[in-house]
């Protein structure tokens, strides 16, 4: 399974790398290929290309602003989480994207 | 805690000197006016009120409270006149808006300016946050009670992270 994704937050300096490592990383624990691009500060870190976008099975928004390049990901599943929730608990949060991502089948 | 611009990119020196332990604070904004004042002390900001003010207002937008006592209070303002982060130990918790738990003692206040989105210092502060998930790292630095052992640990962790 391939999942992509977008954090964003107000200054882009603590809960955007904090929200993308924690899904990167529930992403490793559960044999789930995860990759996060951050918008903040720095600009665009591990930016998603069109190739991984299309590749991708969803794509999580884990975001307080608004998110640039969504056009990317045109025709696929889009799920929107809230950033604190995703720093709490990005375990949980991948297991609750993957599930209702599978039940659409 | 006081961050010198790196000498090279991968290098992030953190002065054990700066680090505030045992700050006698009760609120959160006391908590940022002695943000405002280290600051200033350090060469930071000349407007210690003014960034207590902009570090509120952050607060405000979305709380930087997480897990185990630990808050991450920042702000992005153009008061903060080089990339620094700055760590208090309060002697006792402060209420805090926090993902799990209602009080903080661990305050790692990172101050950027708007500029600063460039510098490698950035980045290390983004490590450092990084660093913030994991339990493990958490613990080591609550335990950490000598300032120059923390600045070796933080310096090696954010380098790994």
């Amino acid at each position: 399974m391939n999942v992509v994704g977008i954090a964003s937050c107000p200054a882009g300096l603590a809960h955007t790398p904090m929200a993308a490592k924690g899904l990167t990383d529930a992403g490793k624990a559960l044999g789930v290929k995860v990759k996060i691009e951050q918008q903040g500060i720095m600009g665009k870190v591990d930016a998603i290309t069109q190739e991984e976008a299309d590749a991708a099975d969803f794509v999580i928004v884990t975001a307080t602003q608004k998110v640039d390049g969504m056009e990317r990901f045109e025709g696929k599943p889009v799920l929107r989480v809230d950033i604190n929730t995703v720093v709490k608990a990005p375990e949980l949060v991948l297991k609750k994207c993957i599930k209702a991502y599978e039940s659409r089948k | 805690m006081k961050i010198q611009e790196p000498r090279n990119e991968h290098e992030l020196t953190i002065a054990a000197e700066a680090m505030r332990f045992d700050a006698a604070v009760a609120t959160q904004d006391e908590l940022f006016s002695f943000i405002g004042s280290t600051a200033f002390e350090l060469g930071i900001t000349n407007d210690a009120r003014g960034l207590a003010e902009d570090l509120a207002a952050r607060e405000d937008e979305m709380a930087t409270g997480l897990m185990d006592e630990f808050a991450i209070p920042h702000a992005k303002t153009p008061r903060v006149m080089r990339p620094s982060v700055i760590y208090v130990r309060t002697e006792r918790p402060v209420p805090w808006h926090m993902l799990t738990g209602d009080t903080a003692r661990h305050f790692f206040a990172l101050l950027v300016s708007p500029e600063d989105g460039g510098a490698p210092f950035v980045r290390m502060l983004s490590k450092l946050a990084a660093c913030l998930m994991e339990a493990d790292f958490r613990s080591r630095v609550a335990r950490e009670q000598n300032p120059n052992a923390l600045s070796a640990y933080l310096n090696q962790r954010i380098s790994e992270c």
